[in-house]
């Protein structure tokens, strides 16, 4: 049960591992309150649509299951939505406004639900969307963190380098989401290979994630 | 999961119409929920603005909302704030759709003659760290204020902004009563080196709400009585 959840923070993380929902994690996370924001709205979509299909899994056509998963998810999305403009600081609906609506077109939401809640109970679904939403939650505030940092030396728009100005635009912008997001990653793949190496294991970086699959290198020497 | 073969398409049709008519019955009623606290947040959302620009004030503003046309043709709303039945000034909601990001809307308030006392940005989607020098009005937090407690009376300063106030479109005003510019393109504004285009936007602003002020002057003042 435990490690449904431990799963999607680390070994599966949805963001740093799976790759899923890029378009929200670019576009958030130029600083951090507004990934936080991000994060829960999804996590909470997550649990409410795993929650849901896990329960109408075995009433589902197989043929339209796809077509009924978008509609439960569109469904908790909107409720994200009302509830956000009613309840949440205009100053955070404001930044997000345009990228509630794309939660329903997250590729975590519905491969999660495809992958995990259409084949297991509702308690472990629900722990699996708790977990993935977490893992999401924080690969979407460290970036958001690192980025505000570069950006200007803030932390959740708190000034820690007082007596210091830095004023790199570049990285509160999509390109320098890439950057950061690039170094998350192979800071990541460093880590797993030297715990690889330590434990005697060989390990391959994922095969979208390194040389193996590019040839940009090898075009010159291939004419 | 069902076995695939022998479910009728019409199953299948009435099965998808099923869960649709679950989700629009549970959306329904989260919408009517909410739709008293969104209204109510819009509204604070708005009077928040008008009180920041405002001289204290104790009418209902938002009942004195008029949509007037500026020199331009486009729409301004002016409201009238009142002090025990006295006119202390106007707010003008204006907006231009020429900034960097599309449309940037702005709040100013007027002074009984029609000079401008306040001006803030209430809306735009300018270039983080470039345009918003231009649009916001912001105190950084650090961590050794962090304690420190926020004067709410005046409003961060913000050069390119604090330029417009105290000019109108009055006889004698300093500025020339024809559209307002920048420095550059022959006017007297100032812009921020980088945000020509945001720094034009606020100067667009700031004339829809003077010549919409200007040109219906009479009316607005008579509404105050």
């Amino acid at each position: 049960m435990w490690k449904d959840f431990i799963n999607g923070i680390w070994k599966e993380n949805p963001v740093l591992v799976l790759m899923l929902g890029m378009c929200p994690t670019l576009a958030t996370t130029s600083n951090a309150p507004n990934a936080l924001g991000m994060g829960l709205a999804t996590t909470f979509v997550l649990a409410c649509s795993n929650v849901v299909i896990s329960a109408i899994r075995n009433i589902v056509p197989a043929k339209i299951r796809i077509p009924c998963y978008i509609v439960v998810i569109a469904t908790f999305v909107t409720i994200v939505d009302l509830l956000m403009q009613a309840y949440a600081p205009s100053s955070i609906y404001d930044a997000l406004g345009i990228f509630i609506p794309l939660i329903v077109v997250n590729c975590i939401v519905l491969g999660r639900a495809e992958a995990f809640a259409s084949k297991h109970g509702i308690f472990r679904s629900l722990l699996d969307g708790l977990g993935m939403g977490c893992g999401f939650t924080l690969a979407l505030v460290m970036l958001g963190l690192a980025r505000e940092f570069c950006t200007g030396g803030t932390l959740f728009q708190i000034k820690v380098i007082t007596p210091w100005t830095i004023d790199f635009n570049l990285m509160s912008m999509a390109p320098g989401g890439f950057i950061m997001l690039g170094m998350f990653l192979a800071g990541m793949n460093i880590y797993n290979k030297r715990k690889a190496e330590k434990e005697g294991r060989k390990c391959d970086p994922p095969m979208d994630m390194d040389c193996r699959h590019c040839n940009i290198c090898t075009i010159e020497r291939e004419k | 999961m069902s076995a695939p073969k022998k479910i009728s398409i019409v199953y299948l049709a009435f099965f998808l119409c099923v869960i649709c008519a679950v989700a629009t019955a549970a959306l329904a009623f989260v919408a009517n929920t909410t739709a008293a606290p969104i209204a109510k947040a819009k509204e604070a959302k708005v009077f928040n603005g008008l009180k920041t620009v405002l001289p204290a004030f104790d009418n209902d503003l938002v009942k004195t909302k008029k949509t007037y046309k500026s020199a331009n043709g486009a729409d301004v709303d002016i409201y009238t704030a009142k002090k025990n039945g006295k006119v202390v000034g106007y707010a003008a909601q204006a907006f231009v759709t020429t900034g960097y990001g599309g449309r940037v809307e702005g709040l100013l308030g007027l002074s009984p003659e029609g000079k401008i006392t306040n001006y803030i940005i209430s809306s735009h989607s300018e270039t983080p760290g470039l345009g918003t020098r231009v649009t916001d009005r912001k105190v950084t937090k650090t961590i050794f204020n962090l304690g420190s407690k926020k004067d709410d009376s005046k409003l961060p300063p913000n050069a390119i902004l604090d330029q417009y106030v105290g000019h109108s479109l009055a006889k004698g005003d300093s500025w020339k009563a024809r559209p307002w510019a920048l420095k550059k393109n022959g006017g007297e504004a100032e812009h921020v080196t980088g945000a020509t285009i945001s720094s034009n936007a606020a100067c667009g602003i700031a004339w829809e709400a003077v010549s919409a002020f200007d040109k219906n002057k009479a009316e607005i003042l008579k509404g105050g009585k």
